[in-house]
């Protein structure tokens, strides 16, 4: 979420322990034989473009500064199990005392109230304990869900960023602060399509359908011939009649397009094992780049099912990864902004921050300390 | 209690499937958002799953993406009715526009040009720069942009995530770039182009899949419910599955010995402590977990890892969702108007802003009347002479 905030311009400052570091500065992947707290490749993506500071929150000279860093700052934000903050002393009531329209950002599994506001948890948790996993895969399967912690990167943090956004909107308006509680696990809930509706109003147990569609037919991942950067397999979907009378003659199977048992979806979805076969077939002996030639401009919708390497070598994210320089970690790609905006636009300044890299920015230019009180804060141990 | 943070902010969404759910994040917000229709109706309401009220079928996808909107059915999104989309937009703080790229080549410049005030976002779906894409399907977007591959069992196929996820990304890029947009022009009076290339949300969706690849080059690959260490990952009990994250080993381990599994493992020993040895020995400790799992029912099983601060959570269906207390005390679900039925609100609270507590499916055309045109810069006499031109 601060990511995006660094990516137009906002000046995020990550205050940072090395006593607890951020679990994501200890976890992989790490370029090869450069291991370090500051080489962590994920941490890094996500946090290109802030500063860093270290600071030790146990102690009181070191909640002093925090606070005289409240003080200049618009927003804080958190992500801790509900009550930390206010263990500290930087509860909402008191940070609105140190600055009035300050605005607060919670982010936490459930949410900071409610009776389970302590239970902590992250990805693969919240995508079991939100009905996200059900709803996903072969429903004979094991159900696994979205790959690998799919929510944390995405749907969480958006969802507490427009709140986040709005709230700096109201501020503009009415020159007060606000606190934003966000809910993780209501994030992921929100995002499970129509499946709390259609139970409600149609009785549906919604579960996953494989790669089947309602509504579409034919629909499906199909296996094909591996070609360079390629998976083996390929999407496939006629989302009308026309694309699906385009798609009989290229499957050339006698009889196909006439045969009325396909004339409609609701047909074809009936026999979608045996499109699927045949589909199967089809695509069997074709690398994916040769389906989606075969299929263009038909009005089938097709695409190669791609993992990294294919993502990273494909001419549409050509613009989007953005090259940077890291001092330990080295060269890597980062996201870039998703928003294209025309005027302001977003971009991704600088590589991600060596732990406590800002330290004499954030005591000399920020807060105008002198030598002095830098050496009693030094001698103190509230820095790191 | 002050009034929810977008009070007062107006949005005329010209939409589709991928900008939907940011027009309906922005009325949880509390803008006011008019999507305009043609007069039979948008697409959208044609798109299934469907139920059925007084023997009429509606779609369930339509309500679940625009409950909290304004309708206006007009001829307006045509060439036809330009005049009066342009005298829509007059007012309206931000228009969010998801047509396809064929349908009205230009229409956000030509918003631009004509209100240089308002912020227009336009949600594509295009991927080949050809001007014909035609109707994208959430499908292609997650087989391409990598999150399919991720999904699903390692022997099987990839898999589609549930819940239209690109359909959800879109719009939520489509929500943070209007009101990126929104903040710029409050300090600067200023009106901008948003552009929202729905493909691009996806790569940030695969979590470490590109980092990793960067890196190393390795290539991640679907893990299903295999796991790569111990105590990490989907574990199946008497009555259900349930997912465990390791990072709660300590505790885990603590409960193990007490309850006597382990099996001989010495499960609270220093050594296990190591996520390393723990990775060694990752089929014995599974074995035993697997064995100790069998014993405890789903819901008693997460009752107790919560007390224990132990990170496991029951793989939960849909429906028993509707009545979980922990969204109940938060009042997390509010209720739709026409169906009386919970939906999800919004996953966020404020302490001063209000979100509406109720919603509604907003029926064809229902703001066709005086309110719509005090709401969006029509005049009476201007609707009036649209209508006799058959603009509405």
């Amino acid at each position: 979420m601060t990511r995006t905030l660094a990516d137009f311009g906002a000046e995020v400052i990550r205050v940072e322990s090395l006593t607890r570091p951020d679990p994501l500065r200890l976890t992989g992947p790490y370029p090869p034989g450069r291991r370090s707290l500051n080489t962590a490749g994920f941490f890094n993506n996500l946090n290109a473009g802030k500063r860093s500071v270290l600071l030790d929150l146990s102690q009181e000279p070191a909640r002093e500064i925090a606070r005289r860093l409240i003080g200049v700052s618009d927003l804080v934000v958190e992500n801790f199990r509900p009550g930390t903050m206010a263990g500290w002393g930087f509860g909402y009531d008191a940070l609105q005392a140190i600055r009035p329209d300050v605005i607060l950002v919670s982010l936490s599994l459930h949410g900071a109230s409610g009776p389970l506001s302590q239970v902590g948890g992250f990805g693969s948790l919240i995508q079991a304990t939100s009905g996200l996993n059900q709803i996903t895969g072969d429903p004979a399967a094991p159900p696994s869900g979205p790959g690998i912690h799919y929510v944390d990167t995405s749907i969480s943090p958006l969802h507490a960023l427009t709140g986040t956004l709005a709230a700096l909107h109201a501020r503009n308006q009415s020159g007060q602060g606000d606190w934003v509680d966000c809910s993780q696990v209501e994030a992921s809930v929100s995002v499970l399509g129509p499946a709390l509706e259609a139970f409600q109003l149609a009785g549906i147990r919604t579960r996953g359908t494989a790669n089947r569609h309602p509504a579409i037919a034919p629909h499906g991942l199909y296996r094909c011939r591996r070609g360079a950067n390629e998976t083996g397999w390929v999407a496939l979907a006629c989302p009308d009649d026309s694309a699906w009378r385009a798609l009989t003659s290229l499957l050339h199977v006698p009889g196909i397009a006439r045969d009325p048992r396909f004339r409609t979806v609701i047909g074809r979805r009936r026999q979608a094992d045996l499109l699927d076969e045949w589909i199967g077939a089809w695509t069997a002996n074709q690398t994916a780049a040769e389906v989606v030639a075969a299929c263009r401009g038909r009005g089938i919708r097709v695409a190669p099912v791609q993992d990294a390497a294919g993502v990273a070598a494909d001419p549409f994210f050509q613009d989007y990864f953005v090259q940077l320089h890291h001092p330990e970690a080295g060269l890597m790609p980062y996201d870039g902004p998703i928003p294209e905006l025309s005027r302001t636009p977003g971009s991704v300044a600088s590589p991600a921050p060596s732990a406590g890299q800002h330290e004499d920015w954030l005591l000399s230019e920020l807060l105008g300390l002198g030598a002095d009180a830098r050496s009693q804060l030094e001698a103190s141990g509230a820095l790191l | 209690m002050a009034d929810a943070p977008l009070a007062g902010i107006r949005v005329l969404e010209i939409g589709g499937r991928f900008s939907q759910y940011g027009g309906r994040l922005l009325a949880a917000l509390g803008a006011t958002v008019f999507l305009l229709e043609p007069p039979d109706g948008s697409n959208l309401r044609r798109i299934g799953p469907p139920a059925t009220q007084q023997e009429r079928l509606f779609s369930l996808s339509f309500l679940h993406f625009n409950s909290g909107k304004r309708s206006i059915s007009t001829k307006a999104v045509c060439e036809s009715g330009a005049a009066l989309l342009m005298a829509l937009a007059a007012d309206a703080d931000i228009v969010l526009i998801d047509l396809g790229a064929a349908a009205l080549a230009g229409l956000g410049q030509r918003l631009r040009d004509a209100h240089p005030t308002a912020i227009v976002v336009e949600v594509s779906t295009n991927t080949s720069g050809t001007d014909t894409e035609g109707f994208a399907t959430d499908l292609e977007l997650v087989a391409r942009g990598g999150l399919a591959h991720l999904t699903g069992s390692p022997q099987g196929p990839p898999m589609r995530p549930g819940g239209d996820q690109s359909l959800h990304l879109a719009g939520l890029h489509a929500a943070v770039g209007s009101l990126m947009a929104l903040l710029d022009r409050d300090a600067s009076g200023a009106g901008q182009s948003v552009a929202v290339r729905a493909l691009r949300a996806l790569p940030m969706a695969t979590h470490t899949a590109m980092v990793d690849f960067a890196l190393t080059g390795e290539h991640l690959d679907r893990q299903g419910a295999h796991h790569r260490s111990p105590a990490d990952g989907l574990y199946r009990c008497q009555d259900g599955w349930v997912v465990l994250a390791s990072g709660s080993w300590d505790a885990l381990a603590a409960w193990l010995e007490e309850d006597g599994a382990g099996a001989g493992l010495a499960i609270t020993s220093r050594r296990w402590r190591d996520a390393r040895r723990r990775v060694e020995a990752l089929s014995e400790i599974d074995a035993a977990l697997d064995h100790w799992l069998q014993d405890w029912k789903a819901e008693e099983l997460e009752r107790e890892a919560h007390r224990r601060r132990v990170m496991l959570e029951v793989v939960r269906v849909p429906e028993v969702i509707l009545e979980d207390p922990q969204l109940e005390h938060r009042e997390f679900f509010i209720r739709e108007a026409t169906q009386d039925i919970k939906i999800p609100g919004l996953p966020v609270r404020f302490a001063k802003g209000a979100p509406a507590r109720l919603s509604q499916c907003p029926g064809l055309g229902e703001a066709n009347g005086e309110e719509f045109k005090g709401g969006l810069g029509v005049t009476r006499r201007q609707w009036e002479a649209l209508k006799a031109n058959g603009a509405v």
